[in-house]
């Protein structure tokens, strides 16, 4: 009994008093995965915003008097006149080990039925990559499973490769084969 | 001659300009002097187009000089009025309170102004608890 007391407690402490400011806008139109919004005047570049539902939505195209989102959910359900809010954070996705082994979508939420990902910190998706200078060197290589090219063009974890070649050539099965090469290799 | 989307939208920006009054608010007098003076001068077909940017403009325009203030229970005339001075400050423009009862609000208010939401309800509270769990 006095652990529910000092939970309720504890909320009430921790209770923020001050207010909340929100930017918010209407829907003018919604077609093809596109919002319109009136308002949002405070909105920036590549912040997501909130609809209805919970649906998150990109603002993408900032006119004088109206906002254009992608939303990156289901539209079905939206319609002119709903309120839309702005989040104050710039696209980013949830980023850390808690990530390894988990089916997330776009915005990094879980798929794949196995409970919230457990993150420290979250980057913005459009981000400018670091220098060369202060990346960690090459010292690890990366199996792909096929002798040939593990022995003759071996390539290195974090490294950037291109897969070239004419169309049925197998392309997508090196891919693969390295992926299912990797499962193997982090499962043992 | 025909007018463009953009230059439209500057006349209409003209026009709220001049249906400001001395006292730079909007008022009925000056806005049926300007849609008196732009029926005899502007071309008819035109007309349409550059009326609903000048009502879209209006209506943003009134929009930023009223708030509306959301409570559950009552609230004394002493706070709106100091909120309206408050925001009157903050916006720097005369700002006309409307009130009106929510009583989901369980406790507090909610201004709205503008596409500004400022929000102390206990309702909004819970809703952050509920997020953050």
């Amino acid at each position: 009994m006095s652990t529910l007391t000092e939970q309720i407690q504890k909320e009430i402490d921790a209770l923020n008093l001050t207010s909340t400011k929100k930017n918010v806008g209407t829907i003018t139109h919604v077609a093809d995965g596109v919002a319109h919004i009136e308002g949002l005047s405070g909105v920036m570049y590549n912040e997501m915003v909130l609809f209805p539902g919970d649906v998150y939505g990109i603002a993408l195209n900032l006119e004088e008097d109206e906002v254009g989102c992608v939303v990156l959910g289901d539209i079905s359900h939206l319609k002119e006149g709903d309120e839309v809010q702005s989040t104050g954070k710039l696209l980013s996705v949830p980023v850390g080990k808690g990530l390894l082994g988990r089916v997330v979508d776009a915005l990094g939420q879980p798929i794949d039925g196995k409970g919230d990902v457990t993150f420290k910190e979250q980057y913005p998706v459009e981000r400018i990559a670091p220098d060369i200078l202060p990346r960690q060197s090459v010292d690890q290589p990366l199996q792909t499973g096929i002798m040939a090219i593990d022995s003759i063009i071996p390539v290195g974890r974090g490294q950037r490769e291109l897969i070239v070649g004419d169309r049925q050539t197998g392309k997508t099965t090196i891919a693969i084969d390295t992926i299912i090469n990797q499962a193997q290799i982090n499962r043992a | 001659m025909t007018y463009s989307k953009a230059k439209l939208k500057t006349l209409a920006n003209k026009l709220l300009q001049l249906s400001r009054d001395e006292k730079e608010t909007l008022s009925s007098k000056e806005v049926s002097k300007v849609l008196t003076a732009v029926k005899k001068q502007f071309p008819l077909y035109q007309l349409r187009p550059l009326l609903k940017y000048y009502l879209k403009m209006v209506k943003q325009a009134l929009r930023q000089e009223q708030a509306t203030i959301e409570y559950a229970g009552t609230i004394a005339s002493s706070d709106t009025d100091s909120i309206a001075k408050l925001l009157s400050k903050h916006y720097n423009c005369a700002i006309t309170i409307t009130e009106k009862i929510t009583p989901e609000l369980i406790a507090g208010i909610k201004i709205h102004i503008a596409d500004d939401v400022y929000d102390t309800s206990i309702a909004e509270k819970l809703h952050l608890i509920q997020t953050k769990n």
